[in-house]
């Protein structure tokens, strides 16, 4: 499987050729056995976990014993809409799409000003950003589920402050689909410039020379130059965001009440209170096929950006 | 750097956003800190006086402090694992050629795109199998060891992607001429490898540490009768009454976490800056230089 034709090192002597092919064969040995162990993990809880789950979903393996057999029946209900998933699929995926496009444009211009123009204050200013956020989840989303709701900080600011009446908070405030979308976005924003951050600060910056060497406007440097580079970093920025999101369950359970439900929290439901765990593995297969699509889909879209740019 | 960039007048508008969406991100924290020294029991305006009574019960409260412990047992033996797998993982990796490279790198970063519900689930199935499998031989309990396997998965390749530019930045010739010295492998790895990676290899343990210690996903699957932190704090979070004890347990919990990055940072930029001098030095003595970024 594993194969060493490291070429660096030619020489004259035969000598020094069996030297050099004895420590490439040390090498290869060393490598193997570097690998076996990592490997070997992941293959016996990744691998194999996940091809478990696509088991469980056409019934070859089950837990229970109520179960029906083997058959793609649990498939054909949920793709054919018989059941609500599917709704609730596309509604958890427009959600996604919104947060990841949202998060993705609040993010530019901060990965921008930071690789750009921050010049020796960027690292210190990115940690000022991203140091709060590395730390707890929980307490960014905590901080708005105490924030947000008809009884929460926000509107009983309000009533308090004399700004609205008694009985009459801002709904909007309240729980939903809203503010599910607000707590994802603002928990990902710190996290999501650093791919573009990245692609920014390794670009090439000669080229923005030559393009004001060829009389290119400030305007057209950024769009011909600046952009184009930035966006593998742009890609990877919006599935840094997607992935979570889609699949998030834990920020609808605070603050999303009956209308803030998504896909993930009916996989949760499904596994979590033990109610019907084969359509469950076909919801968490249909989610990773999905992002995988999407995930080929982009990086096509962006090698094609590249070659029309060329 | 000669886009728009150099004109003034985005840099003030850039200036702007960046100020707002800091603003943005800490007011909410800020607010938790503030309420945390609330005397009330409901968390919202008004504020009804100061009073660390809301640490005084957290620090008391028994399940709150166990579960903190189990939290910090599973972080340690699941960043331990995988800072373990992923440097055995990075090195051939980053510093030697194979065929199967790029297989087993897309193997390595996939879990990175499947969501940690789904993994959860997989997990629990797996090791609910076990006994189904194996009719009732063997059983694997869900509990502490069956949260650390699966946050290793998890970390894997957070791991591999911090070490791989940092060993890959590593001049080759040194490690040759380690071994033309008559270096084992493994005295080279130690004296050569290892040294120049440590600032690194700190920085992704404390990462690790951190991701595992607020995993909430893949724990609530496969952590069976164990209670993590996140586990009870989103629980309690459910019962309004308790709110204020979670938000003072939180308030420590961020701010001292807040330190160890901040301070690992410090500490890896001290640790790159005589790094830098020293290969400076030897680029100036006409050793090989590959590492002035």
């Amino acid at each position: 499987m594993v194969s060493e034709n490291d070429t660096s090192e030619k020489s004259d002597t035969s000598e020094k050729k069996g030297r050099v092919a004895s420590l490439a064969r040390r090498r290869h040995r060393v490598t193997r056995s570097l690998l076996a162990l990592p490997l070997g993990w992941l293959l016996l809880f990744f691998v194999i976990p996940v091809s478990l789950v696509v088991a469980y979903s056409v019934g070859i393996l089950e837990t229970f014993t109520k179960e029906e057999g083997v058959s793609l029946e649990t498939w054909r209900i949920f793709l054919t809409g018989e059941n609500v998933y599917m709704l609730l699929f596309i509604k958890s995926f427009r959600m996604a799409l919104i947060v990841a496009v949202v998060v993705v444009i609040l993010a530019y211009p901060i990965a921008y000003f930071l690789a750009m123009i921050a010049d020796k204050y960027k690292y210190s200013l990115l940690l000022l950003m991203i140091a709060p956020f590395m730390t707890n989840f929980f307490m960014r989303v905590m901080a708005w589920k105490v924030l947000l709701g008809r009884q929460g900080v926000l509107n009983s600011f309000l009533i308090w402050s004399g700004l609205r009446d008694e009985g009459n908070p801002i709904e909007g405030l309240a729980f939903g689909e809203i503010p599910v979308m607000i707590v994802l976005g603002y928990v990902w924003i710190p996290f999501v410039m650093l791919p573009m951050f990245a692609a920014m600060i390794s670009m090439d910056r000669r080229l923005l020379e030559a393009a004001a060497d060829l009389g290119a406007s400030r305007w057209r440097a950024f769009w011909k130059v600046t952009f184009p580079l930035s966006l593998p970093g742009v890609v990877a920025s919006f599935f840094f965001v997607f992935i979570p999101t889609i699949g998030e369950f834990v920020v609808p359970k605070l603050v999303g009440g009956t209308k803030g439900y998504m896909f993930g929290s009916a996989i949760d439901d499904l596994f979590g209170m033990g109610l019907d765990w084969r359509t469950g593995s076909v919801l968490s297969l249909w989610l990773v096929m999905a992002v995988f699509v999407l995930a080929l889909l982009f990086m096509r879209l962006v090698r094609f950006g590249r070659l029309a740019e060329s | 750097m000669i886009d728009i960039a150099t004109s003034k007048w985005a840099k003030w508008v850039l200036i702007g956003i960046f100020v707002f969406e800091i603003i943005f991100l800490y007011a909410p924290v800020t607010l938790l800190y503030i309420f945390s020294f609330n005397e009330g029991s409901v968390v919202g305006f008004p504020f009804v006086g100061f009073s660390l009574d809301w640490y005084e019960t957290a620090f008391t409260n028994r399940g709150l402090l166990l579960s903190i412990r189990t939290s910090a047992t599973i972080a340690l033996m699941s960043s331990t694992a995988s800072i373990v797998v992923g440097l055995l993982m990075a090195i051939p990796l980053a510093r030697r050629k194979f065929k199967a490279k790029t297989p087993i790198m897309a193997l390595v970063l996939s879990p990175l795109v499947v969501p940690h519900l789904v993994f959860g689930v997989a997990l629990l199935i797996t090791f609910r199998s076990v006994d189904v499998l194996t009719n009732g031989f063997l059983e694997f309990p869900l509990s502490l060891p069956a949260v650390a396997i699966g946050h290793v998965v998890v970390l894997m390749p957070l791991i591999v992607l911090i070490l791989i530019p940092r060993l890959q930045r590593i001049d080759a010739h040194l490690e040759e001429a380690a071994q033309d010295l008559g270096a084992s492998g493994w005295r080279t790895f130690r004296t050569i490898i290892l040294p120049l990676i440590a600032p690194a290899l700190a920085a992704a343990y404390v990462i690790s540490f951190i991701i595992s210690f607020n995993e909430y996903a893949v724990a609530v699957f496969v952590s069976g009768p164990v209670t993590t932190f996140p586990i009870f704090v989103l629980a309690e979070l459910q019962v309004p009454v308790r709110v204020p004890q979670i938000i003072a347990i939180s308030v420590v919990v961020v701010t001292l976490s807040l330190l160890v990055v901040v301070g690992a940072e410090v500490m890896r930029r001290v640790f790159e800056r005589r790094y830098q001098v020293l290969s400076q030095t030897a680029g100036l003595l006409g050793v090989a230089d590959a590492d002035t970024e």
